[in-house]
């Protein structure tokens, strides 16, 4: 588990499925039956061809960094004292590309293309936040 | 990109076949469905020229598990290959335009309407001050609202249209317009963030057109330096679907941008030279502008020696915080012709959404690739004939990647095209954000279309300052860019002229 902050969120019942895999420590997210598509973040009707067919699989939690920053200054109050930490775009091996943070390395050992898997900090409250840490 | 024979796309003769090289996984087509029609095969892929198009072949979507079907052509990414055919004829019939924007193909049906030069804009007004601690949000609605009204020759009596957006307070555009005593029978409220200004002036461009309104005004207004977050603040956001998933990370709104200048260094070679060469530029006419909250020039070295916020992003590649607000007069042909103020024609407009793609997020372009063309298309002109262009910029970035967008450059070469003083007036390639920009003059209410727009009626009046005036301005293009780059955002780009 990371130091960053993992404000527990407001789960739906859209999303709530999503959040009970973070719990377990899986990435689960609704794939089209009839498309295949599987969105980011987690919805009830596919976004690409608009059915209602979506079966929850588990991603695998592997995945690369699309893109990242460092962030150094400002962050809001919460994350004040974790300066300097990194925001990062991550694509699943699955497809998907979903925005996160980076943890467990120096921010500065980052790099577009580097391989990553899922950690879960626990929010206390029945749920995870899910960040990627680098692949070991 | 070249063919199989090594000739360059876009120089085919009739009925040629082309093969596209396989692209790289990033690579968007943006091929609007709905604006090809629906005469496509379900399984083909397209292609352009300036001309006909016809679609014939196939390839795989390896995001999508499948080939490219109808629908899915702007996600599409990993296309292995593309085989088209094409004719050079613009025949009769089912035509669409089909142009190359960098890396990027746009498809567009060539025939809209158009605006035929029905409206224009007779007023603007920019807050001369930039920390207003004495006054209220409303109040600098209606002060600039007064003076672009003055600045036309035109009265809140004339006014039968008005346009707000999320930084109105309130119920918006019906507080404001109660408040400013409008009598009005066209309110509109469309909220794109920065760029909602000049699509508002696109919304009563065609209310005009249409005939349903003769003098529309928009204003903006707001206190982020002095009076904290307006209306649009974490309230309105925290319902937002994608609230849960993207407030968690400790994203700043630099830091979306930051992601996106990342990537385009990956991509393209990018360096934090050439970003500050943008904010260099900026702040060579910002000296020239008395109001602006920044005066003093800086160099390459200043910026990218300047504190690291986030990185590549350094404070000197951030637009300033100010209080402040503008207003826009947009009248009818009818109207400005009896006003003595010399009125600026909006021959071309255009609006592009771009979003998160549902998990296939491209952070290499902004949706000006889509509303830049559109705009060019509506006036007959390409990027070529700009004489001076006022550029969304919210940060070095949005600028870099927007020139590339709107074709003003290829894609992925905007680190080199703001080199040598391209942006720099009055005789750079491209003149550009004459005021000093948001990066210098002013970001009022944490939005910068509006001010888009006013520099570049400035410039089509020939009342620019002197030292930043382009000679003889007579085609100025004014762009938007809404929400963030890093996630979901609305750019609108207008192109004005001169009568």
């Amino acid at each position: 588990m990371s130091a960053l902050p993992a404000k527990p969120p407001h789960p739906n019942v859209e999303t709530q499925r999503f959040w009970d895999g973070t719990a377990q420590g899986r990435i689960e997210l609704p794939e089209c039956d009839d498309c295949g598509f599987i969105a980011w973040y987690p919805r009830s009707i596919c976004p690409d061809c608009q059915s209602t067919n979506m079966t929850w699989q588990t991603m695998s939690g592997n995945g690369t960094v699309y893109t990242f920053s460092v962030t150094r200054a400002g962050g809001g109050r919460a994350w004040k004292e974790h300066l300097p930490f990194v925001v990062a775009y991550v694509q699943l091996d699955e497809g998907p590309t979903m925005m996160t943070n980076i943890v467990d390395c120096d921010p500065d050992t980052v790099e577009v293309g580097m391989a990553v898997t899922a950690v879960f900090d626990d929010t206390g409250e029945g749920t995870s936040i899910v960040r990627f840490a680098p692949a070991t | 990109m070249v063919d199989h024979d090594g000739n360059q796309f876009g120089q085919r003769r009739n009925g040629d076949r082309l093969v596209i090289e396989p692209l790289e996984t990033s690579h968007v087509y943006l091929l609007r469905r709905e604006l090809l029609g629906l005469d496509l095969a379900p399984q083909g892929a397209i292609d352009h020229v300036e001309g006909r198009v016809t679609v014939v072949g196939s390839g795989l979507c390896t995001s999508h598990r499948r080939c490219i079907g109808e629908g899915h052509f702007e996600r599409c990414v990993g296309v292995e290959q593309r085989v088209i055919e094409v004719e050079q004829n613009m025949g009769e019939g089912h035509s669409y335009e089909v142009s190359r924007i960098g890396q990027y193909v746009l498809a567009m049906s060539t025939t809209r309407r158009g605006l035929n030069r029905a409206a224009h804009i007779a007023g603007v007004y920019e807050h001369p001050q930039r920390e207003i601690p004495d006054k209220t949000v409303p109040q600098i609605h209606a002060e600039v609202a007064a003076g672009a009204l003055a600045d036309a020759g035109l009265t809140m009596a004339d006014v039968d249209a008005y346009y707000s957006a999320g930084d109105a307070p309130g119920f918006g555009a019906l507080s404001m317009a109660d408040y400013l005593g409008l009598d009005c029978r066209h309110l509109n409220d469309t909220e794109t963030g920065g760029s909602s200004y000049l699509l508002h002036v696109q919304q009563a461009a065609q209310a005009i057109a249409a005939g349903d309104i003769d003098v529309a005004l928009i204003t903006l207004a707001g206190k982020p330096r002095t009076g904290g977050a307006g209306p649009g603040g974490s309230a309105r956001f925290s319902s937002a679907p994608e609230s849960a998933f993207e407030t968690q990370f400790g994203l700043g709104v630099i830091g979306g941008y930051a992601m996106a200048a990342t990537r385009h260094m990956h991509e393209f070679g990018t360096t934090s030279a050439q970003l500050a060469e943008i904010k260099v530029a900026a702040s060579s006419h910002a000296q020239h502008n008395p109001n602006a909250f920044l005066k003093d020039v800086v160099t390459v070295e200043q910026v990218v020696e300047s504190r690291m916020i986030s990185d590549p992003l350094h404070l000197l590649d951030a637009c300033v915080v100010t209080d402040g607000g503008g207003a826009l007069v947009v009248v009818s042909d009818a109207v400005a012709a009896s006003l003595d103020r010399h009125t600026v024609p909006v021959l071309g407009t255009g609006f592009g959404f771009k979003g998160t793609s549902s998990g296939r997020i491209d952070l290499t372009y902004t949706g000006a690739a889509v509303s830049g063309p559109a705009a060019f298309d509506e006036a007959g002109v390409a990027p070529a004939d700009i004489d001076y262009a006022s550029i969304y910029d919210s940060f070095t970035i949005t600028v870099l990647v927007t020139i590339e967008d709107l074709g003003f450059c290829d894609k992925g070469k905007g680190g080199e095209f703001v080199l040598d003083g391209a942006l720099h007036a009055p005789f750079g390639e491209l003149p550009f954000n004459t005021d000093g920009g948001g990066l210098c003059n002013n970001h009022p209410a944490n939005r910068g279309g509006m001010t888009k727009v006013i520099e570049a009626v400035r410039q089509l009046r020939g009342e620019a300052h002197e030292a930043v005036q382009v000679p003889d301005c007579r085609l100025a293009l004014a762009h938007g860019t809404g929400g963030s780059m890093a996630t979901r955002m609305g750019s609108a780009t207008l192109i004005l002229g001169r009568d």
